[in-house]
């Protein structure tokens, strides 16, 4: 049963699982309280929430340091946002955790800071992009859907977020810049701390 | 049963060795099925290693080095595939908190035997049988959050118990509960003693574990020290277990220091007048609560589990509103930001109050360095012997010594009142003195201190006045002496 | 003790995201929030069923008092109102026993190590909620910062001292409950039981069918153009 992933790279232990488990709940739950800076923009939310982030995923990072850490955590967020009816949202947090890991191939990057804040900074880029792939893809029909839920006004204003190319480069710029200063925050905390206690 | 053979163990990491954790050395202890065993010693004497390696958490999760043999039911722990060691021993950790899994009383205890595989129908049964024996039939349906914390120990040893384990495995279960809990928590192990299952116990308040234990074993620095049989160790006076920093009742006579001698000033005192607060939760709180503490004075507020106690002091300190009634310090009502500003609560569990990246910075955070307050704060590091521990990070420390840190902290503070949540749950009798000795320098220092407390010791050592909560209907009284 | 399986709450939050995304006017979102409700009663869990309606009705009350130009407040808002219906199913898959979870997802093959980060990641969203206010409460307790604005006067500081001690307790919690599964035999190689009945029975088949229907119902409602 658990062969399949026992053989990625170093063996996942029941430790692991569950240290990943109990800090993917403090980012999610982080993440769940982060839409609170659309008060400041909508462009913010995924820069806010990866700033937030970083120091709890760089220290789940480095205390778990096996192959898979961010893959597994972009499928539990994805699966996080099933639950709330955001089925596509799974789709492409995959995706973009293959890549994520791609990213960290090689020895030793899960206790590397810059490969670690790249990682992340690519999640969280992803993360943001989330309403926007299905734009990309299954335009006609995502539009159709929206068409639906939304007044032609609120859809407007949507799209000027979702489908305008310098607001999507605007927020994931935003974003990428919110992960890799919060793994740079992490990092200084880590060492600051962390490594100081010596926990990791 | 247990079979420690010449034992050696360090604890290291790939990575350098870990200094605070120093393991045990050439440990060579046997104990027979059906007995119970207590360990003792000072904090940081190396219990919670032997407990590891009984348990065999050590070495396959503490890494480290092991040299010598442990046998357990005649095998090797790491020989032991996880089904035999599940059937064979039930281990208690001492927080409950993190070591339960399910939400609610009943799937709690069949985790285990879920997770082996047993018939749901067997499972039932077990349950239902041991939830009679722990006197939790009634909490089965309950979900966990809801319980107290003696609840919670008992919930936490029969669910490790279910499948009858005849070797079960206990760390300071007495630690966070009151005389009425251990007492029935005491019964419960006897009971477990009769049926033949070996218990092993490692705790620091001894004197209620008498009626069941069988053999004391005493550690000091990695290596055990003493054995005492329970005949021995009841005879024992305080000067026989003093060097090794073990709680006695008698240490209250011996350290009859000069308590009444200095009766604070009674004039002027922090008051609080018909205070009252209802959790909507479940209608519990405390109802038209008068108190009165004099500054400088060192109070305990006793009681059992559930009487409001936290609950007052939460109010005492602004962190909860009262839903009627007033307090006044020195004659002038006081607000709860005011409160805030000029409390200091010491909470139980250190780790929600330890911030900085050093012990000195600790002691100072967040406020502005001038040499006033550098000279306090040596002085505080002084005080509570923290000037070894100055550049260690307080989260590498252990709990008595986190507990120092904070309450040096609240010595540096310009709190006026400092509050204790169970200053020394956790901590042996060396712990003890030093806290009574500390909450009387902060008093001698001008704060008021109000200590929550289980331990008889610890009142008598250090208070001037014991405040008991009673729980009456729907309402608590204060009983004063 | 006729409680609804986890596997029939999937089934049951899919069909109402299908259903969500096919939804087209107000009146069918109100009768899919309307339709969870009920199915939460079915669950009971009467007082939160209760309590997300409120929500609701406060949201829509705030929605059409605010002014059409307000832009991505509007959909935020909006959004979350949409969402409401599957949160209020999530919640009872929630509710129901992790145990059980465990054992009806083992049986479809799903593997242990994913069991026990789903079943952790349902049974630890309260503690650590609760670990993050007793964070909260030891910070206010140590009087750091007094006033409720201190604490954004020394934003670096606040942050630190919410996030280490966060930290360290999440490392512990971790530690301490990797320590007692393996002792507590989750690493077993056989097959878990479960003390709660997982089979899919009739009332299981009932329900799905039930929402089933009712979500077909509120699909032709807008059919009607009303």
């Amino acid at each position: 049963m658990q062969t399949q992933i026992a053989t990625i790279q170093n063996k996942w232990k029941m430790r692991d699982f569950i240290t990943l488990a109990i800090f993917n709940v403090v980012m999610l739950i982080i993440m769940t309280i982060c839409p609170i800076f659309t008060i400041v923009s909508y462009l913010v939310v995924g820069g806010a929430a990866a700033l937030f982030n970083g120091p709890i995923y760089m220290v789940m990072s480095n205390k778990i340091d096996k192959r898979g850490v961010l893959f597994f955590t972009c499928i539990i967020t994805g699966l996080y946002f099933v639950a709330f009816g955001y089925a596509y949202y799974l789709l492409t947090l995959a995706v973009i955790g293959i890549i994520c890991e791609l990213v960290l191939w090689g020895g030793d990057s899960y206790k590397s800071p810059v490969r670690n804040a790249i990682g992340y900074a690519i999640f969280y880029v992803g993360w943001s992009l989330c309403g926007v792939v299905p734009l990309i893809f299954f335009r006609e029909q995502y539009l159709a859907i929206l068409k639906k839920g939304y007044s032609p006004e609120q859809l407007e204003t949507m799209l000027y977020y979702f489908d305008t190319p310098s607001m999507i480069l605007l927020m994931c710029a935003i974003s990428a810049v919110g992960g890799l200063a919060g793994c740079f925050i992490g990092n200084l905390l880590m060492k600051k701390h962390v490594k100081k206690a010596k926990l990791v | 049963m247990i079979e420690l053979n010449n034992v050696t163990f360090r604890y290291g990491h790939e990575d350098g060795d870990i200094e605070n954790e120093s393991g045990v050395e050439n440990i060579s202890l046997s104990v027979k099925a059906g007995q119970c065993v207590v360990l003792c010693g000072r904090s940081g004497c190396g219990k919670s290693t032997i407990m590891r390696l009984v348990n065999g958490l050590a070495p396959s999760f503490y890494v480290g080095n092991l040299t010598g043999q442990v046998n357990i039911g005649g095998r090797s722990p790491s020989s032991l595939c996880p089904e035999e060691r599940t059937r064979l021993m039930g281990v208690v950790f001492q927080d409950p908190r993190s070591q339960f899994f399910m939400d609610n009383v009943r799937d709690e205890l069949a985790f285990s035997a879920e997770n082996l595989g047993i018939s749901p129908d067997k499972i039932m049964n077990r349950i239902e049988k041991q939830s009679k024996e722990l006197g939790i039939s009634h909490l089965l349906n309950r979900s966990l959050h809801m319980l107290s914390s003696g609840q919670k120990q008992r919930v936490a040893i029969a669910a490790v118990s279910v499948l009858s384990p005849p070797l079960l495995i206990l760390d300071e279960p007495t630690a966070n509960l009151d005389h009425r809990s251990t007492q029935s928590l005491i019964d419960i192990l006897g009971r477990f003693k009769q049926n033949g299952t070996t218990l092993f116990i490692s705790e620091h308040r001894l004197r209620p574990l008498l009626p069941i234990a069988d053999l004391f074993v005493c550690m000091e620095k990695g290596k055990i020290v003493r054995t005492w049989t329970k005949e021995e160790f009841s005879r024992l006076a305080y000067e026989d277990v003093r060097p090794y920093g073990l709680r006695h009742p008698d240490m209250v006579k011996s350290q009859s220091m000069s308590k009444s001698a200095e009766i604070p000033s009674i004039k002027p005192v922090l008051e609080g007048q018909g205070l009252t607060y209802h959790y909507k939760r479940n209608g519990d709180g405390i109802k038209n609560l008068d108190i009165t503490f004099p500054k400088g004075s060192v109070t305990a507020l006793t009681g059992e589990n559930g009487t409001g106690k936290t609950t007052l002091c939460k109010i005492l300190c602004g962190l909860l509103r009262q839903h009627k009634g007033t307090i006044f310090n020195q004659g002038i009502r006081m607000s709860a930001s005011q409160r805030r500003a000029s409390s200091y609560l010491v909470m139980q569990d250190a780790d929600y109050q330890l911030y900085a990246d050093s012990v000195g910075n600790e002691i100072v955070l967040g406020r502005r360095l001038h040499d006033a307050l550098r000279l306090r704060a040596y002085e505080a590091m002084a005080a509570f012997d923290l000037e070894k521990l100055r550049e260690r990070h307080p989260a590498s420390l252990s709990g008595g010594e986190k507990q120092r840190v904070t309450m040096a902290a609240a010595y540096c503070s310009d709190a006026e009142l400092i509050i204790l949540d169970e200053p020394t749950s956790g901590l042996d009798g060396d712990g003890v003195l030093n806290v009574a000795a500390w909450v009387k320098k902060l008093a001698q220092a001008g704060k008021t201190v109000v200590m929550i407390t289980h331990d008889d010791i610890l009142s008598k050592l250090a208070c001037d006045q014991v405040i008991e909560l009673k729980n009456q209907q729907k309402g608590v009284s204060t009983v004063e002496t | 003790m006729n409680r609804l399986g986890p596997k029939t709450h999937l089934f049951v939050l899919i069909l109402a995201s299908i259903l969500s995304t096919l939804v087209s006017n107000q009146l069918q979102a109100h009768l899919m929030v309307l339709a969870s409700a009920l199915y939460m009663l079915g669950n009971k869990l009467s007082k939160k069923s209760l309590s997300f309606v409120l929500l609701y009705i406060a949201l829509m009350a705030i929605l059409s008092i605010l002014p059409n130009g307000a832009g991505t407040a509007t959909i935020i808002l909006y959004t979350f109102a949409r969402m409401i219906p599957m949160i209020m199913i999530g919640m009872v898959l929630m509710h129901s026993t992790p145990s059980s979870i465990m054992c009806a997802f083992e049986r479809v093959y799903v593997p242990k190590p994913v069991l026990i980060m789903i079943c952790i990641l349902i049974r630890f969203f309260p503690v650590v909620l609760l670990e993050m206010k007793a964070i909260r409460d030891g910070i206010r307790a140590r009087g750091i910062f007094p006033q409720w604005y201190s604490a954004l006067l020394h934003p670096a500081m606040s942050y630190e001292c919410f996030f280490m001690p966060l930290i360290v307790r999440c490392l512990k919690l971790s530690a301490e409950l990797s320590s007692s599964a393996e002792l507590r035999g989750i690493e077993c190689g056989c097959a878990r039981t479960s003390i709660h009945p997982i089979e899919f029975r009739a009332a299981d088949g009932m329900a799905i069918g039930l929402y089933a229907l009712i979500g077909a119902a509120i699909y032709w409602t807008g059919g009607l153009n009303l």
